[in-house]
């Protein structure tokens, strides 16, 4: 008997067959690079918006990021003796530094952002085996090795282009009602020369800690609501005027921008819809539950999706085909992983913000997630097998 | 601008805009139709026998058969070389030899090579016409499947009475074949139409099946209309039912084929026969349609196209004609030297290296295609295209992934065994990696696998059986020597004992 087992060298890359012979299929053929390239097109208005309402220096940190992102791409290759240019060229480290510079303040020292790119290239990506191989997202690796290191720097928002984006919010304010605390809240927002997303979301977090009846507030929403009628309102005021004020700043264009580039990489199947819809359902129903309850735990929905890193981070960051879950159930369960983690940490924990940690809890579990929703284990397939 | 943009939008979506109801292809890839090799006169050209013929003595499971002719016999076609293979051609066996064949690895195999008679034709019936097909006829035939697995049809009407069932609940008759470049049964079915409807006739009497679905794509308009022409002249009434589909690649594969007009999803391990489905090539079909006039299968058509070939056409062509004799008698020698040949279309095909390799019953088109310079592979980065494209619901990529490390057990688990080896995900890769050549080759390491522990199980077995008949024998021995030693014990005179012994000995000639 004869058993045709074909030879190794037919693995050989030099000696693969290439279909791309046909002329026409090669028109079909999607690289690495037009798959980066297509991202970076869907990036591109919303950073536009960001350096025209917001910050100019956004240009520069992308510049610096970008340059030495490149070189200790560069210099990882040599060390591990791999094809430099065709990895620097493909656009992943290009796309990975980029997305680190949107997540940073604008006002970050120079030094800070040159860490910052060396991490995400070696810590996030190289120590792992390069391109394909890390189990993070290394643009989260960095944004969060910067910010347990850098707390302080990290977290304040100093925006050189005032914008005067209060105004109707002081508005309202004189026409509604003149508590003590809203009248902090207002002026604390107006103290900044223009405030950011994040801070918005940081005061709102420091306030409602600070005041004694939001726990309260929190633990007896359903008997107590007529003992604190006024601190029931007091919240609830400030929950409004922060959604006001939010659906005002320019963040939000900034994130409608991000959205449409999202829809853009939806229509070009850059991504598929699985992991951005399950974050998003995620995080909203959380917000819908709270606001229809009427416990005032949160934000309305529109004001809570459009502020701080959701809308980036749900199409862009947790996207990341390298770090996500394989298979489209499995990434269904990793999106609401997502958006469960960006809820809790956002609404329980001392940071105003979680996509960052978020994603990167639930890059831990894609091991997990892929083992039982793949292969033998896979109860999760989409199809029951006939016995 | 709009209507670029529309354009781009159908075909990252193909299934948005699909007009065809029957469009629930898994994954696959909506290729435009690329079908050089038809002629407009619907004729097909039969090549002549012209230089030697080499016949493989294989079987579809790739084992190499016994020769049952010798060298210098006589052979015509329809005559048996061995156990489901015979002569394709008038001749005279030349040798019995080690040649290439037609496999992606370029192995040599046992091979009958046949000095063919010049003047002869090929088109004489072997045996007597019957009134109906029977599945000995099939049988004695040689009837292969003439499409991609090239099973042998009286296996798989066996396989079938060998289930449960006992019957075929439906037949198909396969007539899509999406691949690009690939036109040979399209052009079989536009050129002998009336004959393919007689042939599924016979077959339904034959098989005695529930129903009879004729699959085909809807966008083989001249087929089509050959077809219902046909079916409006000669069918006894309606026997059978037409399935148009819409062109999606891989649309034609078996499996996937079957899921598609019965919702019957085949597991890897078993075959379409075991839930009482038959699938039969359509190029099939008509063979069993010959069989019952007497004919042997010893041809079948085949596409000869791609970029390098300058006269693409449909051939009928006799099994064992080398791969570079087809391409020279139909005039593609031009570009021979820069064009790689692959045997099968351009996405399931393999590239073949030694051209003196034989056409067999499976080798539906030979392609000429551009040596371009080869792109360089990327890391996988996960982004799934693959398993969107997989027509039979896999996940290529962590596939590759454990194929690369040559873990066969895990492979196994993900369901290797059930990838059909189509390359969509070859096509949609952005980072080039070659996963269907790595699944081929696992697949082949499995095979090799099993039939080593086959082996070794057979040796485990061998070794017990001489084990217990050794200790049989010694048993036996030892029962022997007992009794003897209890004779001499119990004899009083062991000396006159034997001489009776001796005496009686000598007496028996006498009394024969």
């Amino acid at each position: 008997m004869l058993w045709l087992v074909p030879d190794k060298e037919e693995r050989n890359p030099r000696m693969i067959s290439n279909i791309q012979g046909i002329s026409f299929l090669a028109r079909r053929k999607r690289s690495v690079r037009t798959v980066m390239l297509h991202v970076m097109v869907a990036l591109a208005p919303g950073t536009l918006l960001y350096t025209l309402l917001l910050d100019v220096r956004i240009l520069a940190n992308l510049a610096i990021a970008s340059i030495v992102a490149l070189c200790c791409e560069y210099v990882c290759l040599r060390l591990r003796k791999k094809p430099v240019l065709a990895s620097l060229s493909d656009g992943s480290i290009l796309l990975a530094a980029w997305l680190l510079v949107l997540c940073l303040p604008p006002s970050l020292p120079t030094w800070q952002i040159i860490v910052g790119a060396f991490v995400l290239v070696t810590l996030g990506k190289h120590v792992f085996g390069g391109l394909g191989q890390n189990p993070f997202n290394p643009a989260m690796v960095a944004y969060a090795f910067l910010l347990v290191s850098f707390p302080v720097t990290m977290t304040s928002w100093e925006l050189n282009q005032a914008v005067s984006i209060v105004r109707t919010t002081s508005g309202l304010i004189e026409t509604s009602v003149s508590s003590d605390s809203i009248n902090n809240f207002t002026t604390s927002l107006n103290d900044w020369d223009g405030v950011t997303g994040a801070t918005a979301l940081d005061r709102l977090k420091e306030l409602k800690r600070s005041s004694p009846l939001t726990d309260k507030t929190n633990q007896t929403s359903q008997s107590e609501e007529i003992s604190l009628p006024d601190a029931k309102n007091t919240l609830r005021i400030r929950y409004e005027l922060a959604s006001d004020w939010i659906l005002n700043s320019p963040w939000t264009w900034t994130s409608i921008a991000w959205l449409l580039g999202g829809l853009y990489m939806l229509m070009t199947r850059i991504i598929t819809w699985h992991i951005p819809t399950s974050v998003l359902v995620a995080i909203s129903s959380y917000y819908a539950i709270a606001h229809l309850t009427g416990s005032g735990m949160g934000l309305p929905i529109v004001p809570a999706l459009l502020s701080g890193g959701i809308i980036l981070g749900a199409f862009f960051i947790a996207t990341d085909p390298v770090s996500a879950a394989a298979s489209r159930q499995g990434q269904i369960i990793y999106g609401f992983g997502i958006g469960i983690l960006v809820v809790v940490i956002r609404e329980f924990s001392v940071y105003p913000e979680g996509v960052a940690f978020a994603v990167l809890l639930m890059n831990m579990c894609v091991p997990l997630i892929d083992y039982l929703s793949t292969g033998k284990q896979g109860t999760l397939t989409s199809r029951s097998r006939p016995k | 601008m709009k209507n670029h943009l529309a354009e781009r939008i159908a075909k990252w979506h193909p299934k948005w805009f699909s007009s065809t109801s029957n469009s629930d292809l898994r994954g696959g890839l909506a290729l435009p139709r690329n079908k050089p090799g038809l002629s407009a006169d619907r004729e097909i050209r039969t090549l002549s026998v012209e230089n030697k013929i080499c016949i493989p003595l294989l079987n579809y499971q790739q084992e190499v058969l016994e020769p049952v002719v010798s060298i210098g016999q006589t052979v015509r076609p329809g005559d048996t070389l061995a156990a489901g293979v015979v002569a394709s051609c008038f001749g005279i066996v030349e040798s019995i030899e080690s040649r290439a064949v037609n496999h992606p690895s370029g192995i040599h195999s046992l091979c009958v090579i046949i000095c063919p008679e010049t003047g002869k034709p090929n088109d004489v019936p072997y045996y007597p016409t019957q009134d109906v097909v029977t599945a000995d006829r099939i049988s004695a035939c040689a009837i292969h499947g003439l499409g991609g697995a090239g099973f042998n049809t009286t296996d798989k009407l066996n396989a079938i009475r060998a289930t449960d069932h006992g019957f075929v609940d439906t037949l198909i008759i396969n007539a899509v074949e999406c691949e690009p470049l690939i036109s040979c049964d399209e052009s079989l079915i536009a050129n002998q139409a009336p004959l393919i409807v007689t042939a599924i006739e016979g077959l339904i009497d034959l098989t005695q099946c529930r129903r009879c679905l004729f699959a085909i794509e809807d966008d083989k308009t001249v087929a089509i209309e050959q077809l219902e022409l046909a079916i409006q002249e000669y069918a006894h009434g309606v026997r059978f039912e037409v399935i148009y589909l819409a062109p999606i690649y891989p649309s034609g594969a078996e499996r996937p084929l079957v899921e598609r007009l019965t919702g019957k999803r085949t597991p890897g391990d078993i075959f379409p026969a075991s839930l009482g489905i038959l699938c039969i090539n359509v190029a099939t079909a008509l063979a069993t349609e010959y069989a019952r006039q007497g004919h042997a299968l010893v041809s079948r058509i085949i596409t000869i196209a791609g970029d390098f070939a300058e006269n693409p056409m449909n051939v009928r062509v006799t099994f064992g004609t080398s791969i570079y004799d087809v391409i020279q008698q139909t005039g593609n020698l031009t570009h021979i030297d820069n064009a790689k040949i692959r045997v099968g279309g351009p996405l399931s095909g393999f590239l073949i290296q030694d051209l003196s390799a034989p056409i067999t019953a499976t080798t539906n088109c030979i392609t000429l295609e551009r040596s371009t310079k080869p792109e360089q592979i990327h890391a996988c980065i996960r982004c799934g295209a693959c398993s969107d494209v997989c027509p039979v619901d896999l996940l290529p990529q962590q596939l590759n992934t454990y194929c690369v490390i040559e873990n066969t057990e895990k492979a196994k688990e993900f369901r290797l065994n059930e990838c059909i080896e189509c390359a969509c995900c070859d096509v949609v890769c952005p980072s080039n990696i070659p996963l269907t050549q790595t699944f081929r080759f696992t697949k082949g390491l499995i095979r090799e696998q099993d039939r080593q522990s086959l082996l070794a199980s057979q040796a485990e077995t061998r070794y017990q059986q001489r084990e217990s008949r050794l200790a049989d024998h010694a048993e036996k021995r030892a029962l022997k020597r007992e009794a003897a030693r209890a004779r001499l014990e119990t004899s009083k005179d062991p000396i006159a004992d034997a001489l009776a012994r001796a005496r009686q000995r000598r007496k028996k000639p006498k009394d024969d």
